[in-house]
Parts: structure tokens; sequence; C-alpha cells
């Protein structure tokens, strides 16, 4: 490790065990300094480390710098994912036209940093926007809104197993997606809820009762694709886009679901993302993708999007009320996200009934 | 007390927010910073309401449950229209709680019982459920302040 900079003490530790793995993961490096290093908010499922490294293959030489991003496992969190699902997601996407971080090292034993771990090559450029600020986009709007949803459309064509996530995934039935899914999340607010939940249910159980149309294909579902998990730079470019640790294959109409969620609409739920209109939205990743958003089929699972957000406040809730992870974004999603999404669904189930009524 | 608890909280929240998160040299205490201030002004929010909003809820799904009794029958009619029947004694938010906690119970129950039911009474008392769910949501909604 550099004596250059002063590290945070409590960093420290960390920064030399790390500079230790480098040295002995990286054939042609004799040296892996860690020059800084610091903890960043990269979401509350991992932790996240911004890491500055000067490599050097001779002592006698001068060497590189170099960016980096370790994500460690907590001992609590956010989404309770296997942590090679990020890292092989990366992978399938490296060198295509949606901008994702190269993925370097993926280490199960915990000898090197105690708990098991990835590494990925840092993003130059750019930072992610809050969902729940008002406009965040500013004039980069409708740029940053036509790349969102045609990123998404790529993610969406793409075949799972042309990219190697067949084999490193489960691959549902195309009439079995839905099920899938509901039932996982059904199964994490039967484990964690803290309190009943009237709303939630009343939705599973509609969900159940109206099943979707089998997925047009098999796709890749990022799983949590979003405003705020992407980064953009000050041009209005998306330069990557992140947080792979829910991905999974499936139904495309689920990604396009979570992703025009009124909870990430801060600006309005007619602008999804606060980026650009539903109606556009929609058209781009249909063209993008060549599936079908069939309104019905959309419909189901925009409810089971606001069901799979309550899975994971309600599991948040649960980890920081029993001490697993005391991060306060926890709290903060188990708070407001759970109290939104309920809102959603409420006024989506009582619109649907009075509808039918009147229809009836 | 004055100022009441919710007045210390959200000042508690401006002072996170604008005077402590920004002057913190790492960027993750920067970020903590700012959602603990965050989770003042809900605890601020919900100091305030916590009690109305319990009573108000536990009153709504009583008179649901009133209103069903007379339909249903065995040990579902028992129980719904005992809980129909209590009063909230205690106005402590922990007490409200347990109480809420028990009508949510029941309210689940006697919903997909009326979904399954084909009689016209069901309707109106599904109908009167999804009201209540959306009253509901909307009164434990938090508004984000706009920074």
């Amino acid at each position: 490790m550099s004596a250059a900079e002063p590290l945070e003490p409590a960093l420290a530790a960390l920064a030399e065990r790390f500079s230790d793995y480098l040295e002995a993961h990286m054939p042609d490096v004799s040296t892996a300094d860690v020059e800084a290093i610091e903890r960043i908010h990269g979401g509350a499922s991992r932790e996240t480390f911004r890491v500055k490294v000067h490599l050097r293959t001779d002592a006698t030489m001068p060497g590189e710098d170099r960016g980096l991003i370790l994500r460690r496992d907590p001992t609590g969190s956010l989404i309770d994912t296997a942590r090679d699902v990020e890292f092989n997601a990366y992978r399938a996407f490296f060198g295509s036209s949606v901008p994702v971080p190269e993925a370097l090292f993926l280490e199960m034993d915990e000898k090197w940093l105690d708990r098991p771990f990835f590494v990925m090559s840092e993003i130059a450029r750019g930072a992610a926007a809050s969902p729940f600020t008002e406009n965040p986009y500013g004039e980069h709007a409708a740029k940053l809104g036509e790349q969102f949803w045609r990123h998404l459309g790529t993610i969406s064509a793409t075949d799972p197993a042309a990219c190697g996530l067949t084999d490193r995934m489960p691959v549902p039935a195309l009439d079995g997606c839905w099920n899938k899914e509901l039932d996982y999340w059904e199964g994490v607010i039967d484990a964690d809820q803290l309190e009943p939940h009237p709303i939630a249910r009343a939705a599973i159980r509609k969900l159940r009762r109206t099943p979707p149309p089998p997925a047009q294909k098999l796709s890749v579902v990022h799983g949590d694709y979003r405003t705020g998990n992407f980064l953009f730079d000050e041009d209005g470019e998306i330069t990557a886009v992140l947080d792979w640790e829910m991905c999974h294959l499936g139904d495309a109409l689920e990604d396009l679901a979570w992703a025009l969620d009124p909870l990430w609409a801060a600006s309005g739920p007619d602008l999804p993302g606060s980026l650009i209109s539903r109606v556009e939205a929609i058209a781009l990743w249909e063209k993008t993708s060549g599936l079908a958003a069939d309104p019905a089929a959309l419909a189901w699972w925009e409810l089971f999007a606001a069901v799979k957000g309550l899975g994971i406040w309600i599991s948040s809730s649960h980890a920081y009320a029993t001490g697993d992870n005391k991060d306060p974004v926890l709290a903060f999603s188990g708070l407001y996200c759970t109290a939104r999404h309920n809102e959603i669904i409420a006024e989506r189930l009582l619109k649907d009934f009075e509808g039918h009524s009147n229809a009836a | 007390m004055r100022p009441e608890a919710n007045d210390l909280l959200m000042g508690a929240f401006g002072t996170m927010l604008m005077d402590i998160a920004p002057n913190l040299n790492a960027t993750y205490s920067t970020g903590s910073a700012a959602v603990v201030g965050l989770l003042m002004y809900c605890a601020g929010l919900e100091y305030d309401r916590a009690a109305d909003v319990r009573v108000r809820e536990n009153d709504m799904f009583r008179v649901i449950f009133r209103d069903a009794t007379g339909h249903l029958d065995g040990d579902l009619q028992n129980r719904i229209g005992a809980a129909g029947h209590g009063m909230d004694e205690t106005l402590t938010v922990s007490a409200l709680n347990a109480a809420n906690d028990a009508l949510r119970e029941l309210l689940i129950e006697l919903h997909a019982f009326v979904e399954d039911s084909t009689a016209p009474w069901a309707r109106e008392v599904e109908h009167a459920i999804l009201k209540a769910l959306d009253r509901s949501a909307k009164m434990r909604a938090i508004a984000l302040p706009q920074l």
C-alpha cells in the first residue's frame, strides 16, 4: 500500500488486504498500491468502495493508475441475491451497446476480505440522480430518456443463450415466468413482514386470479432497471447501466413495468423516470426490443412491480429492525417506499374494481 | 412539551441536511447523514399524526366488520363481530398498533372471503374494504420535502 496519501483509519486494513488480493490475482503486476479508498452509496445490498490503485509491472518503472469498484457482501442486505448474479450480468453485457463496467474478479473465498466480493472497473464519467427528486435531469431529460428506454429495449431483445446467461441462471418456461417471480416475492413478504399487509395481500390474490399471458420470448430481465440506477455525464450521455444484482431470465415486461413504476416518477406518473412521456417510452421500448407491450399484460406486470417493490421495502424494514443491517437507507426505504407503493396499489385496486363494476 | 418532538425532529432534519452533511469529508458519511436527516423528517411527520391515523383506521375497519357480520356465519362471524364492537381505550401508539395489526389480519381474511363470494352483499363489502385501504394508504403517505 502506498504511503503517499493517508487513508481513513477504518479503511486502511481493507486497503492493505485488497492490495494483497490484487497482487496475487494479477499475474503481470508486481505491486498494486491502493492510493485511495472510500466507501460510496452503491446500493444498500452490497458494501461498495471506490478504489484508486497504482499498478506496476516492474518495480523500477513508472506504473499506471486504475480506478476500481469493490462490491463486498454485507452482513444483511436490501436485496438477498447471490453475488455472482451481478458479476455474470456485467460479463454478459460488457462490450455490447448497453454500457456497463468491466467485471474483473469474483471472489468467493472469505480469507481475502472476510466476505465474498467482486471487483469491476470504475466508470470514469457520470453520476446517478435520485429517483425522488423532481426534474433530476433538467435539459437532458429527453436525450437521456431516449437512451434509457432504448437500452432497456436492447436488454429485452438480447438472446440469453447467446450472451451465456442460460448456463448461469435458472431458465423458466415462458408460461411460468410470472408465477416464479410472484412466488418469490410473496415468500419474501411472508418471511419478513413486521406487520400485516392487507394491500399487498389483496394485490397478490388479484395477480393470481388474473395471470398474464406467457412471455413472448425468454428475456434477460435486469431486475432493477430504473431512474437512479444509471450514470450520466454532463453532455446527457448514459455512461453505465448499473445494479444488476436482481438480474434473472424471464418476461421482458417485468423490466418495462418496473421502469414505468410511479415510485420512480417524481415529476408525475405520465413521465416515468422523470424522462420522457409514458407513450414515447413504451413505443421506444417496443421498437428496440421487437416485443409488444400488450396493455393487459403490461397492467399485470405493473401491479406485480408494486408488489415486488413492497417485497423489497418490507425486507429492508426487517433487516433494519432486527439489526441485521443498520444502514439508514434501509430504514428510509422501509418507511417511504412502502408507504408510496401501498398508495399506488390501493389506488389501482380501487380503480380496477370501480371500473369493472361500472362496466358490468 | 414545547417545542414538541415533531418540531425538534424537523429542526434537526434541517440542521443535518444543511449544516452537517455538506461539511463531512467522506462521501459515504455525507450520504448517510442526509438520509438520517430524512428519517428525522419522517419521524417528525409520524409523531404528530401516528395516533390519529391509527384511531381512524381502526374505526374504519370496525365499521366494515359491523356491516359485514350479518352476512357471515360460524367462526368468522364470531370473530368479525367481536372485532367490530371493539374500541381503542389506550391511545399509546404501541397499543394502537397492536389493535391495528389484529384488525388488519381480520380484514385480510374477510377480504379474501368476500372475493370468493358471488353474493351482491359481498361486492358491497369488497368495495368498502378497497375504499378503506385506499384511504389508509393516503393517510399514511409521506410527502417528501423538495430540496
